[in-house]
């Protein structure tokens, strides 16, 4: 009994600090590793009870015109998406804006000023009838101490608010960094 | 069954002493014996403190507290989690399999939380049903290895949490997909010959059911439909308790009318919640409740004593469906005061309960109690959430009480003989 209580003590806790390690390290390479671009976001501030408060981040790609997919155009809901995003210099600085998508995977044409973004539909999408379709990329949530939400709220309705983002190769995305007012607040490596 | 266990630890030493058993066969049947046994105050004590320590933990990563780093955090959860592994080990040598137990339902807790720490650190917005997923499996891993009821009992909470979770982010569809993970996590406890887990199995089956009421066949119209299913299965259990010979059907047929009965309150509770019932069935309920606890405690003085444990069990589903329905119904909008009167006489209702039950050694009235007091505790935090951080200070202080209170229990119960044979 005393050398199994002992295997199962150490079984639990290594396999689980090996699952909780795997998380770390997986996440630090992503953001260490991705190609960086920034999004402007629209927060709203929620909470979630087992990770606390959160702002919800919107971001003008995560609602795009039918008119940009490449058909087939018919999809359910969940269904793996691929968008081209492409930057523009603009007077405020760069932007990246959404120049096409897919529900096959695609790869950009111009690797130097295109990214792709792979996300999740949120609706399900028909041939006829959709004039958009909402995607859901995985960078929606950035949680914040308790009771902040609502100045970064504040802040982000005078557009100020935007994201780092870090794109792996794959086109997964994670969330490097929040701008606000200019300022950067990293995520943490390890 | 508790006479029975009694029993066969007096013969079993005897056998012992006497040379027919040897020391080997002995300890096996009394660890067999022990894992089949009933839980005791002091066991119910400690797990409540585990939760409570758990609650600390995940109301402290919940609050997010800038004060110290994430990195720090993380390290000391994961510190914290090998403590506890640790210090399950090391009860379990000490032969205190109930603190071992809630020191390693402590461990997988802490597992959780430092899961969603993690999540929240690096704002992985990955599907908050997966990292329920990923905890759950963590829980069974720890389970298995322990051999803990109390761990897996944990892990089907937790399979019903993702359930639960699933059904917010995609709601009006049926969690069909629950139905191999609750069988999956259901063939472990009985692996286990968890008595209790199995139970709670049952209980998060009927609890899956009931939830089918607001999908089947459209949203919120089929509430009367599942009533009359439990109903229905009530009525069935107890034909088949009447008319079949004792045997394996039988028993299968005593232990399904409790959760008959549960999806049979679960329907009404939706379809009752909007008008005054609520508060009809938790005063009659409770009073029924008060006019049994006397014959509940001495059964030999009446003469349905067979049956009042089963009737005492109505009588608190009734009042625990009134009271919950009035705090956490949909529709029902108290004033604090009289929030907090509903949640006082529920929680005093169902410590009684659970007393009762214990005293009376009844595993039906007993674990109804327990099933009610984690909804009830759940809904306060849930309802009457404050600043984060003061919940968990909250839990951590509750914990530390209801832990010491399962310790002293213990002294007690080591002292107790020695007093007998000192008179």
């Amino acid at each position: 009994m005393r050398r199994r209580a002992l295997l199962a003590a150490f079984l639990a806790g290594a396999l689980q600090t090996s699952a909780i390690g795997a998380m770390i390290v997986s996440r630090a390479l992503h953001i260490r590793h991705g190609r960086e671009i920034v999004l402007d976001v629209i927060p709203v501030d929620p909470r979630s009870l087992l990770r606390g408060d959160y702002v919800y981040l919107n971001y003008a790609i995560s609602r795009l015109p039918a008119s940009l997919l490449t058909p087939p155009r018919e999809a359910p809901r969940g269904a793996r998406i691929y968008v081209i995003l492409e930057r523009q210099e603009s007077g405020d600085g760069e932007k990246w804006v959404p120049a096409g998508a897919s529900l096959t995977p695609i790869t950009a044409h111009d690797p130097e000023k295109q990214i792709v973004l792979q996300g999740h539909l949120i609706w399900q999408i028909s041939d006829q009838g959709n004039e958009q379709f909402g995607v859901h990329y995985g960078i929606e949530s950035y949680f914040v101490p308790e009771n902040t939400g609502r100045e970064l709220e504040r802040l982000a309705r005078t557009g100020s608010v935007k994201t780092a983002i870090s794109v792996s190769p794959e086109g997964d995305a994670a969330i490097k960094a929040l701008i606000v007012d200019g300022k950067r607040v990293d995520s943490p490596l390890f | 069954m508790w006479i029975y266990a009694k029993r066969l630890e007096r013969d079993l030493k005897r056998w012992h002493e006497q040379g027919w058993l040897t020391g080997e066969g002995y300890r096996a049947i009394l660890a067999e014996q022990a894992r089949s046994k009933p839980p005791s105050v002091t066991a119910a004590l400690a797990a409540i403190g585990a939760v409570l320590f758990g609650f600390a933990a995940i109301s402290f990563v919940a609050a997010n507290w800038s004060e110290m780093g994430a990195v720090y955090r993380t390290a000391v959860l994961i510190a914290a989690l090998w403590i506890a592994y640790g210090a399950a080990a090391y009860l379990f040598k000490k032969s205190l399999p109930d603190f071992g137990q809630a020191a390693a339902l402590t461990g997988t807790i802490l597992f959780g939380a430092t899961v969603m720490l993690v999540s929240q650190m690096y704002n992985i917005n990955r599907y908050e049903p997966d990292l329920i997923l990923l905890w759950l499996a963590g829980t069974l891993i720890a389970g298995a290895a322990f051999r803990s009821s109390l761990v897996l009992s944990f892990a089907m909470g937790l399979a019903a949490l993702w359930a639960g979770a699933e059904a917010g982010f995609l709601p009006q569809t049926v969690q069909w997909h629950f139905l191999p993970v609750w069988a999956g996590v259901a063939a472990l406890i009985a692996w286990n010959r968890s008595g209790v887990g199995l139970h709670l199995s049952a209980a998060v089956l009927s609890a899956w059911i009931i939830h089918l009421g607001a999908f089947l066949p459209g949203p919120w119209e089929a509430h009367s439909e599942i009533a009359a299913i439990g109903a229905a299965g009530v009525l069935i259990a107890a034909g088949v308790l009447a008319a079949a010979p004792p045997g394996l059907l039988r028993q299968a047929a005593f232990r399904a009318i409790p959760y008959a009965m549960i999806v049979t309150f679960g329907g009404l509770f939706f379809i009752l919640a909007n008008d005054q019932v609520p508060i009809v069935l938790s005063v009659f309920g409770t009073a029924v409740c008060a006019v049994l606890a006397p014959m509940l405690i001495s059964p030999a003085a009446n003469p349905l004593h067979k049956a009042v444990p089963l009737l005492f069990t109505y009588a608190l589903n009734i009042a625990l469906t009134g009271l919950l329905i009035m705090q956490f119904g949909p529709k029902w909008n108290l004033t604090l005061d009289s929030f907090i009167v509903a949640a006082l006489a529920a929680l005093a209702v169902l410590t009684s309960a659970l007393a009762l039950g214990i005293k009376a050694h009844s595993w039906l009235i007993m674990w109804l109690a327990y099933l009610g007091l984690i909804v009830e505790i759940l809904g306060l935090y849930f309802k009457t959430i404050g600043t984060l951080i003061n919940t968990s200070l909250f839990f951590l202080v509750a914990g530390v009480l209801v832990t010491g209170l399962a310790a002293l229990l213990i002294r007690f119960g080591r002292q107790a003989p020695q007093d007998e044979a000192v008179s």
